[in-house]
């Protein structure tokens, strides 16, 4: 990621040539549901857990909210994709072509320089996974999720789609219980605190493939994490279907910041389900760019259950053609002395459609709450189309509950003032741009503002 | 993925209401108007406003219709309770809407820019010990250069519940177009419920569009300069509501 000179669509829309050991067939079926379990040598509790989930898939529609799902045929899509390698934390031994890829995402690079641990994902394993010696002598846990179930019995059981985000949430996560492959296990001991941020990368490369990695964060008292991800996959002809599952832990105490940047390629559907469950004095932060995909809908949600627990949402949406960006943020205030602060902004170009869909409850117990919510929106030209959907739900009355949005295009008079310095008008409307997402891209880590910067540079190319 | 919820039963409830206030009613009565004008209206009826006029309406009639022609200018004071209301504004004319209620309500206000240069101001106010306001109200910006400044205040006490709900719609061919929302709830009792949804919908670039919502309670200060001076808890509360309700 911080070979940033290198990037462009091209690099990640590329098929990488590597033969997959075992490949479901397209559609969803008890079979395959076994066939994943049974890979994977799972207990009988998740075996059944991915079992319930698929008969509760079965019987729930498809929502008719937000963007069309129409077009979606959940029967096209392949449901496991087994890479033909086993897992390993030396890079040598990883094989070539998925280290291309790699390379090209510039993930060794990355950990090099600055990141504490890798765990890359391509297709449904995880294939590289390192942690730094010193988070292990600590008790720190990053493990492939899949190992986790068999490692850390106790803490996964306890944790997994259980109180934060339980099977039966919506239709999504049902497939995605049913499913669910490879991701991530972050365990943070009590008191510790992880200083550098700790990385996994997500790539889908199967042809209609499916991406159903699984998220799980437990940030014991009083310790701190950062966690980033990014998210990838080639063009095919084909749709494919991301629906992954982020589930993060805030004890008492605990400070946790999960920063994603999803760069799915454009004829993806992202629809992601994140949520932390936030106890006393605990704080979540969310920072979320989306910039690929066809579809995208996700809303990172923060259930602050313990008094005093605290959430920051910043978000970033960019729709370009054919894309619909829905996206947003959710907050449940759910005790006392709660906080919520959400930010999002959105950018919408040629003909790209980006809604802001997001929801503040406020429980009646939860009294002193303050949440304040601010959405801005920019419209590049005349064929884009900007949504805002804040819902608020207050029940009780010592609450201070702020919202704010606006939808608006470049202003004449700034493009003027530079074009009138000499500035190309191209380069005055990066500037603009820059500077409207400036606040979002201030509290991304480094490498990550950078790489979202480029990003946003190389869409609004063309004027 | 998990939105669901916004999809709000109240909503479906206080529309099954709407439905009925129109079964009961009998056919609207039409009605042309012309010239400067001030009317009292209780029936419903449905009125055309010719070009150049300049009429004053108060309106109690749980249903009306009113469109307008060319450069007119209507301020409606709606005094009544439950009201499906839909305005149509011709070109280079202006709504002003106010509308105070102390009881419980449904209103459905709905308000077509249709000429270029209309513009809609709309003021609305409410205060309730008990039960639920519903107040929604609609702006489709169906011509370029139209403008809407939609402003909502509220202060429930005892058990009341509000449902405030704003769109702001503008089709991709209308240009230059400002839409302005503007919701401050003040919740005076801890029983009292707020529920707020502000859309904006654009499909245009050429846009300033902005809406703004606050829910809370009075300000400690406040409550400490007024009781402070002997004022008792419960007058200081009236007085700014009150003052809430002008501003």
């Amino acid at each position: 990621m911080t070979n940033i000179d290198s990037i462009n669509r091209e690099m990640f829309d590329k098929v990488d040539q590597h033969e997959s050991r075992i490949v479901s067939e397209p559609g969803i079926s008890e079979e395959v549901v076994r066939l994943i379990s049974s890979t994977k040598n799972e207990p009988d509790w998740m075996l059944n857990k991915r079992l319930r989930g698929l008969n509760l898939f079965q019987q729930t529609a498809t929502p008719d909210w937000g963007p069309s799902l129409s077009k979606l045929n959940f029967d096209e899509i392949i449901y496991f994709v087994d890479p033909n390698t086993k897992e390993t934390n030396n890079w040598d031994e990883v094989p070539e072509e998925i280290k291309n890829t790699f390379d090209r995402l510039g993930i060794p690079e990355a950990e090099k320089k600055a990141l504490a641990g890798v765990g890359a994902q391509y297709d449904s394993s995880v294939v590289y996974h390192n942690i730094e010696k010193t988070l292990k002598d600590k008790g720190v846990i990053f493990e492939n999720m899949d190992f986790a179930v068999q490692k850390y019995p106790e803490l996964v059981k306890k944790y997994f789609m259980s109180t934060c985000i339980p099977i039966h949430d919506h239709k999504l996560i049902m497939l995605h219980a049913a499913v669910w492959s490879g991701g991530t296990f972050i365990y943070v001991p009590k008191g510790v605190k992880v200083d550098l941020p700790l990385q996994a990368y997500f790539r889908m490369n199967q042809l209609s493939g499916g991406q159903f990695e699984h998220t799980l964060i437990v940030v014991d008292e009083g310790a701190e994490l950062h966690y980033i991800e990014g998210c990838s996959s080639p063009r095919y002809s084909k749709d494919s279907l991301h629906a992954g599952c982020v589930e993060i832990h805030v004890l008492p105490g605990a400070k946790m910041t999960y920063s994603s940047i999803e760069n799915w390629s454009k004829n993806v559907y992202n629809l992601n389900t994140k949520r932390a469950l936030v106890y006393k004095e605990g704080s979540m932060r969310w920072l979320n760019g989306n910039m690929g995909s066809q579809v995208t809908m996700l809303y990172p949600c923060s259930m602050l259950i313990g008094e005093g627990a605290h959430s920051e949402s910043i978000g970033i949406a960019f729709a370009g053609k054919d894309q619909d960006q829905d996206t947003g943020s959710k907050v449940i205030h759910a005790a006392p002395n709660t906080s919520s602060i959400i930010k999002a902004k959105s950018i919408s170009k040629d003909g790209g459609i980006s809604s802001y869909r997001g929801l503040v409850f406020v429980t009646k117990n939860a009294i002193n709450t303050k949440s304040n919510v601010q959405c801005d929106a920019l419209l590049l030209d005349d064929k884009s189309v900007s949504k805002t959907y804040p819902t608020m739900k207050i029940n009780n009355n010592d609450v201070r509950v702020e919202h704010e949005a606006t939808v608006s295009k470049i202003a004449e008079e700034q493009l003027y003032y530079l074009t009138s310095r000499g500035i190309g008008q191209e380069q005055a409307i990066k500037l603009i741009v820059a500077g409207f997402v400036d606040p979002v891209i201030k509290a991304l880590p480094l490498e990550y503002a950078v790489e979202l910067n480029k990003l946003i540079e190389l869409e609004i190319e063309g004027f | 993925m998990e939105m669901a919820e916004m999809k709000n039963s109240e909503i479906k409830t206080s529309l099954t209401r709407i439905s009925e206030i129109k079964k009961s009613e009998k056919r609207m009565s039409e009605k042309r108007i012309s010239g400067n004008k001030e009317l009292s209206i209780s029936e419903p009826v449905e009125l055309f406003l010719d070009d150049n006029s300049d009429v004053k309406l108060k309106v109690s009639s749980p249903e009306i219709t009113i469109s307008t022609g060319k450069n007119v200018k209507l301020s409606v004071d709606y005094v009544g309770q439950d009201y499906l209301g839909k305005i149509t504004i011709g070109v280079e004319s202006e709504l002003y809407w106010e509308e105070f209620s102390s009881i419980e309500k449904t209103a459905n206000l709905n308000v077509n820019l249709v000429g270029e240069n209309a513009s809609a101001k709309i003021n609305q106010r409410f205060i309730l010990d008990d039960g639920i306001v519903n107040q929604y109200t609609s702006v489709n910006h169906l011509s370029s250069s139209t403008t809407s400044e939609v402003k909502v205040k509220g202060v429930l006490r005892g058990k009341a519940k509000g449902d405030v709900k704003n769109t702001v719609n503008i089709p991709k061919n209308s240009a230059g177009c400002k839409g302005h929302q503007k919701a401050d709830i003040l919740l005076l009792s801890n029983e009292a419920k707020c529920n707020a949804l502000p859309i904006l919908e654009v499909e245009n670039e050429d846009v300033e569009c902005s809406h703004g919502v606050s829910i809370g309670k009075v300000r400690e200060e406040e409550l400490y300069y007024l009781q402070s001076r002997g004022i008792p808890l419960e007058k200081a509360e009236e007085i700014i509501a009150e003052g809430f309700l002008k501003r």
